[in-house]
């Protein structure tokens, strides 16, 4: 497995596990979006740096490595794909803000699908890095 | 034909197998045995793009053939050919 999609596995895993607790303190403890989304980001980047320097550590080499051209298409393509993903959670959050007029629910609408159209971002990047492009 | 969703075209347009095909791993045989990582070393790509190359599952740009052929001090259609109509 190359360095690049076992990143994507760590970043996937992850954001599956920080967006689990971020639902749990939205949908199950009832806290509000401001003080739900800073430990959310908070989480979210330690663990996302303690995950990038425990796997550098692992291959130094290949972590110095820039992505070469297959990798760069896989990660252009991810990211496309992930855009879709966020632009429909956005479009959802605004209609929801329309008919609702609650300001919390597209809050968290929008969030929720950041996490996920990141989640999906390196899911792509790892079924296409297996696929070979 | 309906075009395809463009977010779903962005990863299933990667599956086609393309129509070139190689003798990457018969010339790394030829030249020593040279192994998938050292050959990805000498021309700028991770051993997994090598393997991707070989197996006809990826089309290297033309850069990064012409870097293959001239490892294998051949040229580039000694390297590469094209099996499409």
């Amino acid at each position: 497995m190359s360095f690049r999609e076992r990143s994507a596995w760590v970043m996937a895993l992850l954001l599956i596990g920080v967006g689990a607790f971020y639902v749990k303190l939205v949908a199950v403890d009832g806290v509000p979006p401001s003080a739900a989304a800073v430990p959310f980001v908070l989480f979210t980047i330690v663990l996302s740096v303690v995950g990038q320097i425990a796997l550098a550590l692992s291959s130094p080499k290949e972590a110095v490595s820039p992505a070469d051209e297959r990798e760069r298409i896989v990660i252009d393509k991810a990211g496309h794909f992930a855009s879709f993903v966020l632009a429909t959670g956005v479009v959802v959050g605004l209609g929801q803000f329309m008919i609702r007029a609650d300001g919390s629910a597209m809050f968290h609408t929008v969030l929720t699908c950041l996490i996920l159209s990141q989640a999906a971002e390196y899911g792509a990047q790892i079924f296409l890095l297996r696929r070979a492009v | 034909m309906a075009r395809r969703f463009s977010c779903c075209a962005a990863l299933s347009s990667m599956g086609k197998r393309p129509p070139i095909t190689n003798r990457v791993r018969e010339l790394r045989e030829a030249n020593g045995g040279i192994s998938q990582a050292a050959l990805g070393d000498a021309v700028g790509v991770t051993r997994q793009t090598i393997i991707a190359i070989e197996q006809g599952r990826y089309s290297p740009s033309l850069e990064t053939s012409f870097r293959i052929a001239r490892v294998f001090g051949a040229g580039l259609e000694d390297v590469f050919g094209w099996d499409g109509e």
